[in-house]
Formats: structure tokens, C-alpha cells, sequence
């Protein structure tokens, strides 16, 4: 067997678990907004634009949830300087662009109807756009930098600044005037409404896993290949039986 | 239960909410499935480069 062989044989089997646990993410998402929809009465003030919640709120979250794990592991490559918390770091930096950019577009639909206006220049919304920006700029950076080490490295310093936002965004509506709503929680919307949100919440969480993990594994394939050419290249022999 | 948060949304016509309320489910499953297949290309680029440096040629 060549050492290339060894090096993807794992993540090859890890895909095919992950395919599965995916499988059960969307089939969990779909069943979990049916039932929000189903069982939820319309709302006293919006009416059904209240079922918006069920898909902005838990994307809001993964928004914030993800970028705690980028300066998770972030933290942790710079302790530990494994390559895996950086590809870790990357993945989970990617999937948090995504979620904070369809929480912007989602809150955008439901603030037409309810504020009258698109865009607003709001604390809330605009605390959300930044932390947005911040993440783009954590992939951009990845993209331009060459030199692993120091693309880790700073990637690793973009992210604590990212997670920084992430209290401001979530204590924006508390701290600062605000026309957005308080922070959505069981404790805060009315218990009709729980049972969806909370379905919702974790079909999110499970989308959100495993987006990542997937991530992860085309990079640690990326890397891996990275590897066998530069050792080919060196002449040292990798991947010769 | 928004009313205390939010008095100005008595003054809201709900009659076309549904518009919007698909809008924002057909935007979410338009992105996940989006992300979803840049995954799965990233996946299927990745492989085929580590085949090819393998030297095992499959794709």
C-alpha cells in the first residue's frame, strides 16, 4: 500500500459515516420546520411572517456558534501547532461566513414587512454585518497567503478578532437603542413557539456539524496531497511502494 | 407577544406575509443545498488530487 494510500484511507471512511449523519441533518431539518409550521398559530401582531423565526433565529446562532469554534480551534493550533485545528479553524470559519450571510439576507426578508425598509443601520444589523466582513476576510486571507505557518498563524489572530464580535452582536440589542427585538429564547417568545424553535435550533446545529466536518475532510484530502507532492518533489520517496 | 417589544407592528398589513415567509425558506434551502454542492466539488477536487498524485489516476 502507498503512504498516500494510508493518508486518505481514513478520511475516505470518515466520509462515508459522515454521509449518513448528513442524510439524518436534512431529513431532521425538513421534518423540524414542517412541525414548526404546522403547529404554530400565526402570530397576534405579524401573523405568519412570524414563522420566519424558525429559519433566521437558528441561523443567527449558528452565526455565532461557528465562530467560537473557529477561535476554538485557532487557540488551540497556536498552542499546539497541530495542522489539524487549522484546517479545523478553516472549515468552521467557511461554514460561519455562510450562516452569517443567510442570516443578513433572512433578516432582510422579514424586516421589509415588519420595519418597512430593507437595511437598516441598526446595532444589531449592523454588528452582524461586520462580524460578516471579518469572516470574508479570514477566507480571503487564507486565499492570499502562501506560506502555511504564517497563514495559520494569522488566520488564527482574524478569528479571535471574529469571535470578539460575537458578544456584541448577541448583547447589541441589550447595549445599544435598538429596532430589532430582544435576543429570541424559550424564555423570551411565547410557548407555542418553543417546541419549533428549539426543533429547529438543532437541525441547524446538526447542518451545521456537518458542514463542517465535510469541510474538513477536503481539506485534510488537500493537505494530504500537498504532502505527497512536496515529499515526491524532494525526492524522499513518499508514495513508492 | 412582540407588542411590548415592538408597538409599531399594530400598524402592519399582514396580508401578504406568506409571500415573504416562502421567500425566507426558499433562500435558506437555496443555500444550504448551494453550500452543499461546493462541499461535495470540493470533495470530488480534493480526491482527484490526491489520486493523481498518488499516481493512481482515478477519479
Amino acid at each position: 500500500m502507498t503512504n498516500a494510500a494510508i493518508t486518505t484511507a481514513t478520511p475516505m471512511a470518515r466520509a462515508t459515516r459522515l454521509s449518513l449523519f448528513g442524510w439524518f441533518a436534512f431529513v431532521f431539518l425538513i421534518a423540524s420546520q414542517a412541525i414548526a409550521i404546522a403547529i404554530s398559530p400565526p402570530d397576534r401582531d405579524m401573523g405568519d411572517l412570524q414563522k420566519i423565526m424558525y429559519v433566521h433565529v437558528p441561523a443567527a446562532w449558528m452565526a455565532m456558534l461557528s465562530p467560537l469554534a473557529v477561535l476554538f480551534f485557532g487557540i488551540r493550533y497556536l498552542w499546539k501547532r497541530r495542522e489539524e485545528d487549522d484546517l479545523l479553524a478553516a472549515s468552521s470559519a467557511e461554514v460561519a461566513t455562510t450562516f452569517a450571510g443567510l442570516t443578513l439576507v433572512l433578516g432582510m426578508i422579514w424586516g421589509r414587512p415588519t420595519w418597512g425598509v430593507w437595511w437598516t443601520w441598526d446595532p444589531r444589523l449592523t454588528s452582524t454585518l461586520v462580524l460578516f466582513l471579518i469572516l470574508a476576510g479570514y477566507l480571503a486571507l487564507r486565499a492570499f497567503v502562501d506560506e502555511r505557518e504564517q497563514r495559520a498563524q494569522w488566520s488564527a489572530a482574524v478569528g479571535v478578532l471574529g469571535a470578539i464580535n460575537v458578544p456584541i452582536v448577541y448583547m447589541s440589542v441589550r447595549w445599544w437603542r435598538t429596532i430589532h427585538q430582544i435576543q429570541s429564547s424559550p424564555s423570551t417568545v411565547d410557548p407555542a413557539y418553543v417546541i419549533g424553535l428549539r426543533l429547529n435550533a438543532f437541525a441547524f446545529l446538526f447542518v451545521m456539524i456537518y458542514f463542517i466536518r465535510r469541510r474538513y475532510l477536503a481539506a485534510l484530502l488537500e493537505r494530504s496531497a500537498e504532502h505527497v507532492a512536496e515529499a515526491a518533489a524532494l525526492g524522499g520517496g513518499v508514495g513508492r511502494e | 407577544m412582540w407588542r411590548k417589544q415592538r408597538p409599531w407592528v399594530e400598524v402592519l398589513d399582514v396580508s401578504d406575509n406568506w409571500k415573504f415567509v416562502i421567500s425566507a425558506f426558499a433562500v435558506t434551502w437555496a443555500v444550504l443545498i448551494a453550500y452543499f454542492v461546493h462541499l461535495r466539488r470540493a470533495h470530488q477536487r480534493a480526491q482527484a488530487l490526491v489520486d493523481s498524485v498518488a499516481g493512481t489516476g482515478r477519479r
